[in-house]
């Protein structure tokens, strides 16, 4: 067994495979201590859950509705609770106040206590304001007794049996002696910022505003500008009188009046539902019925865990601690709900899902049971990580630019969500996977419990293919999304035999159509611009780019600023740093008066607006006045600004503010802990306003905010970069081919039941006959040809597998050879085969070597003997064919007859006129004809039922394979044949000098010549008693014509026959194209710097348009047959090339390596790297365009191209690794390969219906 | 579920219609439901809403919910998402809570209202199918059903207002586009066949 892990993650490299390895070993601990883990996660969930508490769950948001006027009809048709009249009316007099000018000289506490002891006097000026017959004591709402003790403010100082009135002031008890006493009014003030009451905080109460707008938030020793409203609550609303007041205010405080008075007359009745009715429940509990239904059904999906219910239980803790654990951080943070989380919720589940937990549970159960359960976690985790954490970043990525909206309800569920989503992630690993590997110990427990039955083959087969078997698959990095994709059980497995290449030519119209559409990406490049315009869009109206522009390009100093700024800045750094600040005022100290006055203005009008929801009610809680199922009115307020003149600050000062001021920062900072402390900088100054368009959307402000929002940022920005770099991999030349290829796999849905095949359970038919080893094996579709070490050939039946000759080309001396190949097939059956790459040089090594052995050996007879003895007997044929005494006459004959010497057979040129010599066939076995001896076999060629054998002593012969006649010998040539081809009339016999010589033959009818084409069609394929006997009588073969190229100067290992080309590669480092027709050279084709090991020539067209070369030094070359040029040559392998395959889309390559590739046909790139292990055969057959075949030990294997992975194993015999398999041949739908001395027909029916073979 | 597979066209068209029919219905109720504070519910305007136009609503659901398989067999198209029923209803959810913010959200501009519910109709559609064929359909259906409802239901039913009018330019092609993909994805299911169905359970 591999080590864990290995078969997925271990050669998986760039990002996808760190992070699937990461998975790994996070899986490994998880599983190690699921139980501390999962519970210390609980823990932390349960500890971030705990703010959830203080949610108002059960309440209702409050409802708005804005009038211009009290009593008009509001544009909306009224609601119904805006019939009745109000609770209370809410007025508030907003007071915005600054020191200005300010004066360099002045102490920290000059820029609070003279604006805010304006307070004392405006109070006044309001609670005793009357006009004509009423006032404001009349109107207003009488206080009682405050009801509340707990913040200690409302008990002593809060107003009691008076008007309702809150200001700053109320902080000193409305007394001005008592302000002025107050040696720390800032301390003052921000205690009373943490004194919590109900949803607001007391400072919220007195100040009428949002702590942020106090300017007591951050304390800085310059000009400040002070936000503070004074409430009035009303029982009635006097229209008349309350003109009256505000055109008096305007009057005290006559700074930007005309501007201020018509700030807003918007009336906003502010409803507080009392509780819940029928209509408003019924969308709730559809959106949870939905919920319900969608978790039901996909808790159902959960069916491979031991504890089906403790596995559901363990997803819904899963789910809602994460929302628990989301909004509790949320609200421990203080991002306000004004969502109603009732309504959230579902769609937040749904959002979250539970599909990774689903995916997770899947991709666990899916690894061998057979595994210790720790590394199965492991595995499943590994598998899914990338996918997970991919998803992840993408959703973070959409909702982070949800955020960038600025449109509040929107940005707050996405908050929301992308809380969600990090908790969910990190529920599921830590807390899901946890219990998941204590279910999978838990069945793996029970299942060692069970007694270990018959494993079934259901079973076996169940467990093959999953890693666990060596099998070893490596990507390529450009196509990281098919890495984890669990594989499912060989019993189901269903792959589609779709392939973009392969069938466009018989594609319907409309599917070329709506292919070529899918290829164009209009959709998704739609989607794209889609997104952007309505990013643009929001961001437009959401006034973003307004404040862009505003911070990029600073406001144009004033006119008479001009002159006193370079004068007053009395560093020329202090300027630069002004600058640097870009987009703020200019430094306080040098401005203008009038611009301190500007920025007096309200810019803001509804600032009481970003006050809690429930803050008027809570006010009125305060005196126990309940304003559920009622509204509150608030008028429009009426705003006031103050300038106050820095001698009135510096009369207001108090005696010890000059030492509080020192200290009172770092006091504060330290009791307090929360403040943020700014360093005293009188350049900067803090952005105060929020940009107007805003005041609802979230900007944040506080250092979590920034950090959070850094936090949502940075796995989007890095899910963008990552995106940018896979789009530019895909875009890039070097890649687009391939990008290009898949996009017929991914858009057309790979499990279509129309092109869709299941790869059945093939059985092995089993031919025997052979004493020895097959050696050779050659097809023409029909017949099978065999031959043995022995010698023997034997003609099969390709479809029914019955033995239909036995040539017994008479005893080739047995050569040393024969019994070299037998000692190193039982090598290989007991211990490890050598690598492959070695035994291809053995193999060269033989061939070299046999000649000048066979010549002399006959020591080595007795050694044949023994071994053959010493060989179990052959099992008895199938009770059709004929039995086989071959075996016994091989074994007896060396020591019968010592054979001719090989010498004299040299010298021999004869030329064996055609059926003078008939073999005996397979019925007559008794060696009537006594054939003389020949050389041994070295190659065979098998077509149109002829079978040329290239023999050892240079001879070549031509059989007839039906009817077992030898039809012509040609031995003129006494060098050593290495390869034959039969390319209809012409025999292409490559020697073991490098040359070729092609012979022409000629079909002689009663000595009248006849066309090839009709003798080959003519002639009887299979034998029917006499028929054939007549037939030869009339028909015979003789030499018509033979050419001679001289195409190597060594050795030739390689030879293809295609399209009136023949292409040799040779040891010398060269391929030769040469013609049929004549032999003479086409093109020689140099670039390979070792031996030419492996050559294809593409079928596929009539014209040989392309041929692949691989080398011993492992290098791949395409050549352009037509013009002889290198298309393109890359390093493939480690060792040499094995061999070479090809279909119209992609080139299959193995080598020494023990690696199977996949590349690109057109533009070389490596698809898919493959690891084959014990892979003693390096033949590799294309099955479909997109099945593909290799052979292991005892067994076939059959690979899906496309994903890399293996489909099916096929084994040949009942032993399990005894056997290799060294030849393999495409016959029809069925691939014939040895199995030792017997055949193997692998018949693949489901494929053979579609008939998709590229050969 | 398997008595469910196991149906006809017809028995299928008519679960189909039942879908239609209920969804438009309750949806319109939910609709109303959210409004229900500012206007009181008027169930006799709402019965009368539902009988004219749910059985539209059917026949447009049969429509759609038989194409999708035919389109699916005849384009040799896939959806994205698994097919089971755990996805339809999480698509359906996600339909619910498109016409949750339709309704719910207040939006600056009416422009802003449909672009945002262009957008999520589009992920929908990305989400859950992803097949070209769907994106035509709905496209179809969502065309289809706007001129219907703009020039025929709304002139009899509503007397409506002119807001109510100009708003539902703005939303009802994106819902209606979402209705598509939902109505798919249930039509899809339905016509999956039994084994596949088992099939997965095995796995």
């Amino acid at each position: 067994m591999l080590p864990p892990g290995e078969d997925v993650t271990g050669g998986a490299t760039g990002l996808p495979g760190r992070v699937a390895q990461m998975y790994y070993t996070y899986g490994l601990f998880a599983a190690s201590h699921p139980k501390l883990l999962s519970s210390a996660v609980l823990t932390v969930a349960i500890i971030c859950s705990i703010p959830v508490v203080n949610m108002h769950l059960p309440s209702n948001t409050p409802q708005e509705l804005r009038t211009t006027g009290p009593a008009e009809e509001p544009s909306q048709p009224a609601p119904v609770w805006f019939r009745e009249k109000p609770v209370v009316y809410i007025q508030q007099v907003l007071v915005r106040a600054a020191v200005t000018p300010w004066q360099s000289d002045m102490i920290l506490t000059d820029a609070y206590r003279a604006p805010l002891s304006r307070v004392f006097a405006l109070t006044e000026s309001i609670a005793n304001f009357q006009h004509g017959n009423g006032s404001v004591q009349d109107l207003c709402f009488r206080a009682e007794e405050p009801v509340f003790r707990s913040p200690a403010l409302l008990d002593t100082h809060f107003p009691r049996y008076t008007c309702l009135l809150l200001s700053p002031a109320v902080l000193w008890g409305s007394d001005r002696a008592a302000f002025q006493q107050d040696s720390n009014i800032i301390e003052t003030v921000v205690k009373q910022q943490k004194e919590r009451f109900y949803k607001t905080t007391v400072s919220n109460l007195v100040f009428g505003v949002p702590a942020k707008e106090t300017a007591f938030t951050r304390i800085y020793k310059r000009q400040r500008f002070l936000t503070y409203a004074v409430t009035v609550v009303l029982r009635k609303n006097d229209p008349e009188l309350l003109a009256g007041l505000r055109h008096r205010l305007l009057e005290l405080y006559p700074l930007h009046a005309s501007e201020n008075g018509n700030l807003s007359s918007e009336h906003v009745h502010i409803f507080y539902p009392a509780r819940t009715g029928v209509y408003e429940l019924l969308p709730v509990a559809l959106i949870y019925i939905i919920l319900f239904i969608y978790i039901y059904f996909s808790v159902r999906k959960m069916e491979s865990v031991k504890s089906k219910l403790a596995m559901s239980v363990s997803a819904l803790v899963t789910v809602f601690a994460t929302l628990m654990m989301s909004s509790g951080i949320l609200i421990h943070h203080g991002l306000q709900q004004t969502l109603n989380s009732r309504e959230v919720f579902p769609y937040l589940i749904v959002v979250v899902g539970f599909e990774n937990v689903m995916v997770i549970t899947e991709s666990v159960s899916n690894t061998a049971r057979d595994l210790n359960p720790r590394i199965r976690i492991a595995q499943g985790l590994s598998r899914q990580g990338w996918n997970i954490t991919k998803n992840l970043f993408l959703e973070i990525t959409i909702l982070t630019i949800g955020i960038l909206t600025f449109i509040p309800l929107i940005q707050e569920f996405c908050m929301l969500a992308v809380v969600g989503m990090c908790c969910d992630f990190f529920l599921q690993l830590g807390f899901f996977a946890a219990t998941l590997s204590i279910d999978t110990s838990l069945q793996t427990a029970l299942e060692d419990e069970e007694p270990a039955g018959e494993p079934s083959y259901a079973d076996l087969r169940l467990r093959f293919p999953i890693g666990a078997r060596g099998v070893q698959i490596q990507r390529s990095q450009s196509h990281p999304g098919t890495l984890s994709e669990p594989l499912g059980g060989p019993a189901s497995v269903v792959k589609s035999l779709y392939s973009m290449d392969g069938l466009l030519g018989r594609l319907p119209r409309r599917l070329t159509l709506f292919y070529l559409w899918a290829r164009s990406r209009f959709f998704q490049r739609l989607f794209s611009v889609f997104l952007v315009a309505w990013m643009g869009l929001l961001a437009y109206n959401g006034g973003l780019l307004h404040q862009l522009l505003a911070a990029v390009a600073p406001p144009p100093p004033p006119a008479d600023q001009a002159a006193p700024a370079p004068a007053a800045a009395p560093a020329a750094g202090k300027l630069a740093a002004a600058l640097l600040t870009a987009g703020e005022p200019p430094p306080p100290s040098s401005a203008a008066t009038d611009d301190d006055l500007t920025l007096l203005r309200h810019r803001d009008p509804a600032v009481w607006h970003r006050l809690h929801d429930f803050h008027w009610m809570s006010l009125m809680r305060v005196y126990n006045v309940t304003t559920r199922g009622g509204y509150v009115t608030v008028l429009p307020p009426v705003y006031v600004s103050l300038a106050v003149s820095p001698q009135e600050a510096l009369q207001a000062r108090h005696p010890r503010d000059a030492e509080v001021s020192d200290r009172v920062v770092d006091r504060i900072a330290l009791t307090l802990g929360q403040l943020e402390i700014a360093d005293i900088d009188e350049t900067g100054q803090p952005s105060q306003y929020p940009s107007p368009s805003s005041d609802y959307a979230y900007v944040p402000s506080s250092p979590f905010e920034v950090f959070l929002v850094v936090l949502l940022a940075l796995p989007s920005i890095a899910f963008i970069i990552y995106l940018l770099v896979v789009l530019y991999r895909c875009v890039c030349s070097r890649n687009y081919a391939e990008w290009r290829s898949s996009w017929g796999a991914d858009g057309q849905g790979a499990g279509d039941y129309h092109q869709q095949q299941v790869v059945l359970e093939a059985l092995p038919l089993r031919l025997s006959g052979h004493s020895q080893q097959v050696e050779c094996l050659q097809t023409d579709g029909q017949l099978l040809v065999s031959c043995c070490l022995a010698g023997q050939v034997r003609v099969w039946d390709a479809v029914t597998g019955d033995c239909v000759r036995v040539i017994n080309r008479g005893t080739a001396t047995p050569s040393p050879r024969a019994s070299r190949e037998d000692v190193h097939s039982d090598y290989g059956s007991g211990g490890s085969p050598p690598s492959r790459g070695e035994r291809h040089l053995e193999q060269m090594a033989k061939r070299l070597s046999t000649p000048q052995l066979a010549q002399s050996d006959h020591q080595l007879t007795p050694t044949v003997d023994l071994t053959f003895s010493s060989r179990p007997a052959a099992p008895p044929a199938a009770a059709d064919a004929p039995y086989d005494f071959s075996r016994f006459l091989a074994a007896r004959e060396p020591s019968e007859d010592p054979g001719p010497a090989p010498a004299p057979r040299r010298t021999h040129r004869r030329v064996w006129s055609a059926g003078s010599a008939v073999a005996g066939a397979a019925r007559d076995e008794d060696r009537a004809g006594a054939p003389p001896e020949r050389g041994a076999i070295w190659c065979m060629d098998c077509s149109d039922g002829l079978l040329a054998v290239g023999c050892s002593d240079g001879s070549v012969e031509v059989w007839d394979a039906a009817t077992g006649a030898l039809k012509l010998v040609h031995s003129e040539v006494a060098v050593p044949v290495t390869h034959v081809r039969l390319v209809s009339a012409r025999l292409v016999v490559a020697r073991f000098n490098g040359t070729v010589h092609i012979l022409t033959m000629q079909a002689v009818q009663q000595g009248v010549p006849i066309d090839w084409g009709y003798y080959s069609c003519s002639r009887p394929r299979l034998p029917t008693g006499g028929d054939e006997l007549r037939w030869e009588a009339v028909t015979q073969l003789r030499w018509a014509g033979l050419s001679t190229a001289r195409a190597h100067q060594q050795l030739i290992t390689v030879l293809e026959c295609c399209g009136g080309r023949i292409v040799t590669g040779s040891l010398d480092h060269m391929l030769r194209v040469t013609r049929l027709e004549d032999g003479s050279p086409v093109h020689t084709l140099h670039g390979h710097y070792g031996t030419v090991t492996a050559l294809f020539v593409d079928r596929c067209r009539s014209e040989p348009a392309t041929a692949g070369s691989g080398s011993a030094e492992g290098t791949l070359s395409v050549w352009d047959l037509t013009s002889g040029l290198c298309l393109y040559s890359v390093p493939a392998h480690d060792g040499a090339v094995t061999s070479l395959n090809c279909n119209a889309s992609y080139i299959l390559s193995t080598g020494g390596d023990e690696r199977l590739c996949v590349w690109e046909r057109f533009q070389g790139h490596l698809i898919s790297k493959i690891a084959l292990s014990h892979a003693y055969c390096s033949q590799v057959i294309l099955l479909t365009s997109n099945l593909f075949v290799t052979s292991r030990q005892g067994s076939l294997m059959v690979w899906d191209l496309e994903l890399g992975e293996p489909v099916r194993l096929v084994r040949l015999g009942d032993r399990d690794s005894s056997v290799f398999v060294r030849q393999m041949t495409p016959v029809g739908d069925a691939i014939v390969c040895d199995y030792g001395s017997e055949l193997r027909i692998v018949r693949f029916p489901p494929v053979s219906a579609h008939q998709k073979k590229e050969h | 579920m398997k008595r469910l597979s196991a149906m006809s066209d017809l028995w299928r068209g008519s679960v189909l219609f039942s879908w239609g029919c209920v969804a438009t219905a309750v949806l319109r109720l939910m609709r109303a439901s959210w409004h229900a504070r500012e206007e009181p519910l008027d169930w006799a305007a709402l019965l009368r809403w539902s009988l004219l136009v749910a059985p539209l609503a059917g026949v447009a659901a049969i429509i759609v919910g038989l194409a999708y398989p035919l389109f699916d067999r005849w384009l040799n198209s896939q959806p994205a998402s698994g097919r089971d029923w755990a996805s339809v209803t999480r698509c359906l959810a996600l339909f619910v809570g498109i016409n949750h913010a339709n309704s719910r959200f207040h939006f600056a501009t009416d422009a802003e209202l449909a672009w945002t519910l262009a957008l999520l109709s589009l992920a929908l559609w990305w989400t859950f199918d992803r097949t070209t064929c769907g994106f035509v359909i709905a496209s179809l259906a969502a065309a289809v059903a706007h001129v219907v409802a703009y020039y025929l239901v709304l002139r009899i039913v509503f007397s409506g207002t002119s807001l109510e009018l100009s708003r539902l330019k703005a939303w009802f092609p994106f819902v209606a586009f979402s209705a598509g993909i939902t109505i798919g994805s249930v039509g899809r299911q339905l016509a999956e066949p039994p084994q596949q169905r088992e099939k997965l359970h095995k796995d």
